[in-house]
């Protein structure tokens, strides 16, 4: 490995934050960047990331240690601890929630940060404490500090960590979560444009997404995707789970997510509610009626086939919610 | 240049004559302020002591003739019997000089270098710009110089990743150089990492440092999903 060098029990984090993990000799390398006053914002935490590392410092003085290093740096500087976590299906509105969250003042936002993901895969066949702690290790370290005067913290997972709910459930037992979904028609279509890895065959393992990595087309390796992860979230509902529709949005934030990760209910920006999430000089414009009408039939038939029944379970999940007295399960 | 087609063969005693007159062709113009008739008794006798120089110093069994339209067109001799390898003689005959041969010689050579990661030096006359730009152009820098010669050494990336690497830790390991090269503009970042380390005892040049840079970008790269 390029730039590897043992960090010290003495050396002092503060003001690092984690960015990328690797392997040597089958253990994780977890490499540090000076990020000392800098917000990792919404949309997502890799953009941050990406700038601070065009800084020629950054890029070349990286500290680079292992999960001890992780371990000793929570204890030294305790992180504020998880508002909610925010699983989703994907494309169906969990960028725009966690950006409008992040606009109220004293709430931060980890948007799917890569480092999180990168360890997670990388101690997955470890035992679930030890997955359960690493998990945790990792998050406090690319949290803000407890005494940093923000009050919420809400991290948005990458959407296939559904999957691994288990082990992030044994690191935070009592946190709140949601889970976000929307037609799967309007999913595909987006991916479609422009795929995530997870819809790419191949690109991120099988047994990751829980997937038959023999799917034939790529419509249905997708459509595959989605209707696993949506099982995983109703086979998890229970414990905790808020269920969120697309259809819901922007109400559903202070209504529904505000009160359940036990967050002020304030209204968020109405600058960042009417801009494109992901582009923010873009405005926002509803666009789920064209991308059903769009869809590719052959597209259209493989998610309903195989998200369809899926899908539907969800929203008589979501509806039985919304109906019921005790909305806010924990 | 694309498509210039060169071999090699190892030099032997029969190549004597052609090497003579290779030393007069390339190096004639350095006598320009001498007596013509003396010039060339004195290349005769500066090209004996010069074979007698490098059969002493450096390994014979690199020394090749380079072989061009199945004639002898220079020489090139690479001494790499350790891990820093020296570039003993590296010429060609005026007549076929700006035909791409230099440059396919030099990759080939830089080539190995780097999957031996080995060292390579030379020393070149101070006034011969063409062969200077030829080893800038493949990463050599100038290492010493004199009113006369140019010694240039080139570090496989692999030595100039070490090098830096030496640096880091140093400077991960001190709060106050970090605070130090946090502070600099970006266009002296470079210059002030090699003054650091020349504070820390090490040698480090602007190479080094691009060489780190790159390993570290492609990295960052490389390790996102």
């Amino acid at each position: 490995m390029g730039l590897v060098a043992s960090i010290t029990p003495a050396t002092d984090l503060t003001g690092w934050t984690p960015v990328r993990v690797s392997v040597a000799e089958g253990e994780p390398v977890i490499s540090w960047c000076w990020s000392d006053g800098e917000v990792f914002d919404p949309p997502f935490w890799n953009d941050t990331a990406n700038r601070l590392m065009r800084d020629p410092f950054r890029l070349l003085f990286q500290h680079t240690g292992g999960l001890g290093d992780l371990e000793r740096h929570e204890q030294r500087r305790p992180p504020l601890r998880p508002s909610g976590f925010v699983y989703h299906l994907s494309r169906c509105g969990s960028t725009f929630v966690t950006s409008a969250l992040a606009s109220v003042p004293g709430v931060s936002v980890l948007s799917e940060p890569v480092p999180l993901d990168q360890l997670l895969r990388l101690v997955a066949d470890q035992p679930t404490d030890r997955q359960a702690l690493a998990a945790r290790w990792m998050l406090s370290a690319l949290s803000p500090a407890a005494d940093a005067g923000d009050d919420g913290l809400v991290v948005k997972l990458d959407s296939w960590h559904i999957h691994l709910f288990p082990i992030l459930r044994r690191a935070y037992p009592d946190v709140p979560w949601i889970f976000l979904a929307r037609d799967p028609v309007e999913v595909m279509v987006s991916h479609d444009r422009q795929r995530g890895p997870q819809m790419i065959p191949g690109a991120l393992p099988s047994e990751l997404l829980r997937v038959d990595a023999e799917t034939v087309s790529l419509h249905e390796h997708g459509a595959s995707v989605l209707a696993a992860i949506l099982d995983s979230a109703l086979f998890h509902e229970a414990d905790g789970g808020l269920l969120v529709d697309y259809t819901e949005l922007p109400e559903a934030i202070t209504t529904r997510i505000q009160p359940h990760f036990g967050l002020a209910v304030i209204d968020p920006d109405p600058d960042v509610l009417s801009q494109h999430a992901k582009n923010p000089v873009l405005p926002f414009t509803p666009d789920g009626v064209e991308k059903r009408d769009g869809a590719d039939p052959e597209l259209r038939e493989a998610t309903h086939r195989l998200v369809g029944g899926a899908y539907s379970a969800f929203d008589a999940a979501r509806t039985r919610q919304l109906a019921s007295d005790d909305e806010f399960p924990r | 240049m694309s498509g210039t087609v060169v071999t090699l063969r190892h030099a032997t005693a029969d190549d004597r004559p052609f090497l003579e007159q290779l030393f007069s062709a390339t190096t004639r113009s350095e006598f320009a302020s001498i007596d013509p008739d003396l010039v060339d008794e004195l290349l005769a006798h500066q090209h004996e002591i010069r074979l007698r120089a490098y059969a002493d110093a450096f390994d014979p069994t690199g020394d090749h003739i380079i072989v061009h339209d199945d004639g002898p067109v220079g020489r090139i001799w690479v001494d790499s019997s350790s891990d820093e390898w020296t570039l003993v003689d590296f010429a060609v005959l005026p007549d076929h000089q700006k035909q791409g041969i230099g440059s396919v010689l030099m990759a080939d050579l830089v080539d190995q270098a780097e999957r031996s990661e080995a060292t390579v030096r030379l020393t070149v006359r101070s006034d011969n710009i063409g062969a200077q730009r030829l080893y800038f152009r493949n990463g050599f820098t100038v290492e010493l110089a004199d009113d006369v010669h140019l010694q240039f050494v080139r570090r496989s990336s692999a030595q100039r990743r070490e090098r830096f690497e030496q640096v880091r830790t140093r400077v991960l390991a001190d709060v106050s150089l970090q605070e130090r090269l946090r502070t600099v503009p970006a266009d002296r970042l470079v210059a002030e990492i090699i003054e650091v380390a020349g504070v820390l005892g090490l040698e480090i040049d602007a190479e080094d440092v691009a060489e780190a840079q790159r390993t570290a970008r492609t990295d960052w790269l490389e390790r996102w999903v």
